[in-house]
């Protein structure tokens, strides 16, 4: 059972370390996280062209396959047989005309029915399945599925609200906004780390960290807290989107700010500036659109590097990030190989990002022995949970702790939101 | 075996060809990243691709340096300004196989096993995979024309600081 919480304040401006590493808050997550009323990103349909294309992904740590049936729809079902409970689609992507279990090569659809039963009959009339099994109670669990320009979410409940509503217009204007024209994947980037996977999530959200652990960055002046840009986030607090405008702040404005910072400001130079040079593609000037959708979906702008991020779950203790790079379409050649470049940018290796691995797994070792304490949210105050038009500031993450805490049935009395 | 595959034979080649690597891994486990740099020519790239893209034809990597001044980019970023888990890096190669040849160009390609020892002296299996590189040779001297590390550990464990 849930030990009871402590919070030592109503605000989500504190958070106790046990919520990252109680199995027993695992297990309910999964329950009422992931099977509840969360609408979870896929993947993209650019990923599964055709009929009969499909991709195994996951909804938290529950395996999942998406395919696209014969009537070209798209449809998702958890990838777990009927039968005995084997992994039925076993490659991670190709095309198939059915899913068959190799275990005793039960078959499904693309929608998860149940199509074939070997021996169901028996042999030489012994044997087989009773009389009254009724193929149709048997298939896969199906995932409902929505699709958003593109992009794939599924949700394991029947009664949450529709996915536009459960985005909200802000986020779902900025989904759109990423993919306004038809896409291209270029290809994945794995990571697994160990530690909590919302301490990834918070990490994501976190414009404070940015600039001062990526010390990239400031090294080399390409994205500072000094740039204009803030916080937004959707009715309920549960999603954001952290922007940043380029080219909004001086060399001298940065160093002046940096000065106590502590970080290594040499304005070095890059040999091969053009690699971190933003190509303009947007009208409202932002270099930098990081949009997150609870519970575990990021769909990325850094400059011209566009992606997606998946948490993937395995346990309290682990995470794994899945990463998908795209383009669009109608990119000419020099853009495509100017996106790949600042591939260098992102993911497990990236010049801006590899630091957050050792981040999290430092902090999860180090709270590991003492779960009573709390972390302290507070850059940009506290009390009521609102948007912010600066980046110092990590007021999104306690948006995320006050609906995580609501689903999770754990809120503080009188929580401040 | 044709003509132009005669030059693989050669001891001199053989001899060159297993300096490189040789030198290529002790220098890596040194962190002697101004020497190491020193092996590859300068229009040399050098690429760490996930073996499932590659497979896959699919271009994205987890370093990309089209030429040397973007790899040295990528060695003052480790050495001035990235943070990364404090370790050390061994690696064992597999013999290089020299695999064709045509004007002093040899397609070389060899297995990699790159182990990191933490602060505590804990170790762990950190990448496998495999080199696929073009190698010249000018004068006795081999040097990179084209690196490309494909690697089988693709979900990276922590994260990847060092070249591989």
């Amino acid at each position: 059972m849930q030990q009871p919480i402590h919070w030592e304040r109503n605000d989500f401006s504190r958070i106790p370390f046990s919520l990252l590493h109680e199995p027993s808050t695992f297990d309910a997550e999964r329950e009422r996280v992931f099977k509840g009323p969360a609408w979870m990103f896929l993947g993209l349909e650019a990923e599964i062209p055709s009929n009969g294309d499909f991709r195994t992904t996951v909804a938290g740590d529950i395996p999942v396959v998406i395919n696209r049936g014969r009537d070209g729809q798209v449809y998702a079902f958890v990838n777990r047989c009927a039968h005995r409970g084997a992994t039925v689609q076993r490659e991670v992507c190709g095309n198939a005309k059915v899913h068959v279990c190799i275990y005793h090569r039960w078959g499904y659809d693309h929608q998860g029915k149940l199509l074939g039963v070997p021996f169901h009959r028996g042999v030489d009339g012994r044997g087989g399945l009773a009389e009254d099994f009724d193929k149709s109670r048997h298939g896969l669990r199906p995932l409902r599925v929505d699709i958003l320009s593109g992009v794939i979410f599924g949700t394991l409940s029947d009664e949450n609200e529709p996915l536009r509503d459960y985005l909200g217009p802000m986020i779902t204007a900025h989904i759109e906004r990423l993919f306004h024209k038809p896409i291209r994947v270029l290809g994945y980037q794995r990571q697994q780390i160990d530690g909590n996977w919302k301490s990834f999530v918070e990490n994501v959200k976190d414009t404070y960290h940015a600039s001062l652990l990526h010390t990239f960055l400031s090294t080399f002046g390409i994205d500072r807290a000094t740039q204009r840009g803030g916080v937004m986030m959707d009715d309920r607090h549960r999603h954001s989107v952290t922007y940043s405008y380029a080219n909004s702040d001086t060399d001298d404005a940065a160093r002046g700010a940096y000065t106590d910072a502590r970080v290594r400001d040499n304005s070095l130079k890059l040999r091969e500036p053009s690699m971190v040079s933003y190509r303009p593609e947007w009208e409202d000037g932002r270099g930098l659109v990081l949009t997150a959708v609870f519970p575990t979906a990021f769909f990325m702008q850094i400059s011209n590097s566009l992606h997606t991020r998946q948490v993937r779950l395995a346990g309290p203790n682990r995470l794994e990030v899945f990463q998908t790079i795209f383009c669009y379409e109608d990119d000419p050649p020099d853009m495509v190989e100017h996106r790949l470049r600042q591939a260098n940018l992102i993911g497990p290796a990236g010049l801006v990002s590899m630091e957050d691995g050792e981040a999290i797994e430092q902090l999860h070792r180090a709270t590991a022995p003492d779960q009573a304490a709390s972390e302290v949210i507070e850059m940009g105050g506290h009390g009521e949970i609102s948007d912010r038009d600066y980046r110092v500031n990590d007021v999104s993450l306690r948006g995320f702790w006050s609906y995580y805490s609501e689903l999770m049935g754990i809120a503080p009395a009188g929580a401040v939101r | 075996m044709s003509a132009a595959d005669a030059p693989v034979r050669t001891a001199a080649v053989r001899e060159a060809i297993d300096s490189l690597y040789g030198d290529y891994a002790a220098l890596l486990d040194d962190d002697d990243y101004e020497a190491w740099l020193g092996l590859f020519a300068e229009s040399c790239s050098y690429v760490v691709i996930p073996r499932d893209n590659h497979d896959r034809g699919l271009p994205v990597a987890l370093m990309r340096c089209d030429n040397l001044d973007m790899l040295r980019d990528r060695i003052t970023a480790l050495t001035t300004a990235n943070e990364y888990n404090i370790h050390w890096s061994l690696r064992i190669l597999g013999r290089p196989r020299i695999t064709a040849a045509a004007d002093g160009l040899f397609d070389v390609g060899c297995s990699y096993l790159v182990m990191q020892t933490n602060q505590e002296g804990q170790s762990r299996v950190f990448s496998a995979g495999r080199h696929r590189d073009r190698v010249s040779l000018v004068d006795g001297l081999a040097r990179f024309e084209q690196k490309k590390v494909i690697v089988d550990t693709f979900c990276i464990p922590t994260l990847l600081a060092k070249p591989l």
